[in-house]
């Protein structure tokens, strides 16, 4: 109890830097979606018609014409140089082609290098280009005499219909940040449980804690983890209040599974920690696998890249990351509202995690009445 | 040079870490993009056309057609238990109304958990369906008389689409450089941390100042240290940046000048961070809490995972502070996008200001450190 006053850590990284993280990600991504990426266009027609086509790319949200350029080298020397995302090139005669029917061609450059905005280009590329060629035939067939109902028949027989479940406003703060914010508060749990115990070692201070719990490793377990347990929770729980209720990130879920799933997640990440400790009694080769641990976590998790495309000795290994069962609970339970039944072998994963210290409690015990500390 | 091999934990960061990791990495991300995400169709169409979707939608590389569901309840529950990620629903008069000449829509459901999942489902069902509208527009003009009038009329502009860089679009392709830099810089932290804050635990048990501060002394101190790490980092430089995009086929078109121009400052850069920052370091382990976490918010900052224009100002500043952010960005350019040393010159005058300051700071914090 003492220490947590006495030494500042601590309060730092258990309460303080969370909050930065949580702030930190989620204004970072506030915008949902990348708005006005920079583009250019490389127009050598230059005609009303073509100016229109640069004028209707210009109007998508997601795009903004910062610069007209006169050669494709010299847009591309742009992308290189990082001024611009992708680029729309005309060539010389569209307009004339285009009015003898001769089918011209347009061709829209983006750089794949970033791939949320490559990836966003395209889609407002694939509109322009239906976009485009439907108002031509548009055009062509209204002179011919056409209803507007028919046109559209003719145009699009069939048109695929969206329905997303959850999440229609694809907001990629939502994705992103509901990821990224657990990793990092269970990359804390990991590291502070480790740090905790391991400084007992630290400043021989272990022999003293069991005295105190008369010899009961239970006792001085307990008393020593509980104020990190209830604090880690705490936290936990204020950023699931503050991503759901203060910025609506879609919870089909309720607030049910936030609760048990925010309990399970924080005993399993402070329960790896101490087991890890357990496993290798000093403070600094636990602490150091607690990092590599958490720091691979945000990558097994397959929030952005879906574990379940990784090679096969992968998707078994990430059997071993608390994360990835908390990732994959939320998105069923919390996101889409599922029941839990689909994720059931999760749950039981991240229980056993909570286990896990478990096993090791007579080794801990050892250690802090035994081991010394070696720098 | 002795401290490197004989502490385990500088041992573990400095030369195990940078070595392990990007391989790591590497084959996580290997696969690139995906391939056969599970759908379930639900077919109330029965037809040739409905047959020839699902085909179609089979035959591409981003899905499989997992299972059939007699109705959309069946096959929602299939996604609750997490069989498929989304649903493909053909409606019961959709051969029909195609030609009855009517409008009619193919549904696609999913939930929208996994970005990467809901693209390739989405755009599987709109690629197949622009190839079919196209094939029902031509056999409905039967005025018209040749192959060139159907393709004409059809579509008369044609939209060419070129990926430039990273033409595979993969996930690796685009994530791996950033994460490159980014061990270089986050083991290089780590192991200056450990390493001074080692030293300065050790120096209370032991002696207090053996040596007198004369004049110059701290910035001298700075350049021998940082000449250390630099001497260990730049094999570290050349194997991240070279080697590995090699070893899993990463796009890698830069000039050999135009990396080490990068390179050289960033490294230094790095140094003169990590050094500074053990001014922070009261215990060694403090470095791990430190560090670590700040991994995935500096990848965020460079601005090519999130786009640039897209970060408010307050953390552009803030990522204006790490030398990672301008190395990444100079990095990405020059190694996939072939750019050369003038086109990222700002980013390369950053990172030699950076160095330039952040030793400066080191000078004074190994100053003080020795003083007080």
């Amino acid at each position: 109890m003492r220490i947590l006053r006495r030494n500042p850590i601590y309060m730092l990284f258990m309460v303080v830097m969370p909050i930065v993280a949580v702030i930190f990600f989620t204004t970072i991504l506030s915008s949902g979606q990348p708005v006005e990426m920079p583009v250019g266009v490389v127009d050598q027609d230059y005609t009303p018609i073509t100016r229109r086509m640069a004028r209707l790319l210009d109007a998508f949200q997601t795009t903004r014409i910062t610069g007209q350029y006169a050669t494709v080298s010299e847009a591309r020397q742009a992308v290189q140089r990082g001024e611009i995302y992708a680029f729309l090139y005309v060539p010389k005669g569209t307009s004339a082609k285009l009015l003898a029917s001769r089918k011209p061609t347009i061709s829209f450059y983006y750089s794949m290098t970033s791939m949320t905005s490559g990836s966003l280009l395209y889609r407002d590329l694939k509109t322009i280009s239906s976009l485009g060629n439907a108002g031509l035939m548009q055009a062509s067939l209204r002179q011919r005499g056409a209803t507007e109902d028919q046109i559209m028949t003719y145009l699009q027989p069939i048109s695929v219909d969206l329905h997303p479940l959850t999440n229609p406003a694809l907001d990629y703060n939502a994705y992103l940040s509901t990821a990224l914010i657990p990793g990092v508060l269970t990359l804390f749990m990991f590291l502070l449980a480790a740090y905790s115990l391991g400084t007992e070692l630290k400043f021989e201070t272990g022999p003293n804690l069991l005295y105190e719990a008369d010899d009961n490793i239970w006792v001085a377990l307990t008393g020593k983890l509980l104020p990190l347990f209830v604090i880690s929770l705490a936290i936990f729980y204020l950023y699931e209040l503050y991503v759901y209720y203060y910025l609506g990130f879609p919870h089909l879920g309720g607030a049910w599974p936030m609760v048990w799933l925010g309990l399970l997640t924080v005993m399993a990440s402070l329960g790896f920690g101490i087991f890890m400790f357990g496993l290798l009694p000093q403070l600094r080769m636990s602490m150091s696998i607690c990092s590599l641990w958490a720091v691979l976590s945000f990558s097994m998790a397959g929030s952005i890249f879906p574990a379940a495309n990784m090679d096969a000795p992968l998707k078994a290994l990430a059997w071993l990351f608390p994360l990835r069962h908390y990732f994959m609970i939320y998105q069923a339970v919390v996101f889409n509202g599922y029941p839990v039944v689909g994720v059931w072998e999760h749950v039981v994963a991240l229980t056993a995690f909570a286990l896990l210290p478990l096993f090791v409690f007579p080794r801990i015990k050892k250690a802090l009445k035994y081991y010394v500390y070696v720098p | 040079m002795k401290n490197f091999v004989h502490d385990e934990g500088i041992f573990l960061f400095c030369l195990l870490m940078p070595a392990v990791y990007p391989l790591l990495y590497a084959w996580i991300y290997n696969n690139e993009v995906l391939r056969e995400v599970p759908v379930a169709i639900v077919d109330d169409s029965r037809s040739a056309l409905s047959r020839e979707f699902i085909h179609k939608v089979d035959a591409t590389p981003d899905v499989r057609v997992a299972s059939y569901a007699t109705s959309l309840d069946d096959a929602r529950r299939m996604i609750e238990a997490q069989e498929v990620r989304g649903v493909y629903y053909i409606p019961a008069d959709l051969a029909g109304s195609v030609y009855g000449a009517r409008r009619t829509f193919i549904s696609v459901y999913t939930d929208m958990a996994m970005t990467l999942q809901y693209k390739a489902i989405y755009m599987a069902a709109n690629g197949v369906v622009t190839q079919m509208n196209k094939d029902i527009r031509i056999s409905r003009m039967t005025k018209l008389t040749t192959q060139r009038d159907e393709d004409v009329s059809s579509a008369p502009l044609k939209f060419e689409e070129v990926p430039i860089f990273n033409p595979s679009g993969g996930y690796g392709g685009f994530i791996l450089p950033c994460v490159l830099m980014l061990v270089l810089q986050q083991t290089l932290l780590l192991g200056i941390g450990l390493s001074e804050g080692t030293r300065r635990e050790r120096r209370r048990l032991i002696t207090v100042a053996r040596t007198i501060p004369s004049k110059g002394y701290g910035l001298r101190l700075a350049f021998g240290k940082g000449l250390a790490y630099f001497m260990v980092y730049s094999v570290w430089a050349a194997y991240l940046s070279l080697a590995v995009p090699r070893m899993f086929g990463l796009v890698m078109i830069a000039q050999w000048r135009d990396l080490v121009a990068v390179m050289f400052p960033y490294l230094l850069a790095c140094i003169g961070f990590g050094l500074t920052l053990s001014w922070l370091v009261r215990y060694r382990e403090n470095v791990l809490l430190l560090v670590v976490f700040t991994s995935v918010p500096f990848l965020l900052l460079t601005g090519i995972s999130w786009p640039l224009s897209s970060i408010p100002a307050f953390w552009q500043g803030f990522g204006a502070l790490i030398p990672s952010t301008y190395a990444v960005r100079a990095y990405v350019r020059i190694a996939t996008m072939g750019a050369t040393a003038a086109d990222v010159m700002p980013e390369f005058t950053a990172l030699w200001i950076q160095a330039a300051a952040y030793f400066v700071a080191a000078s004074i914090v190994m100053y003080r450190t020795r003083k007080g």
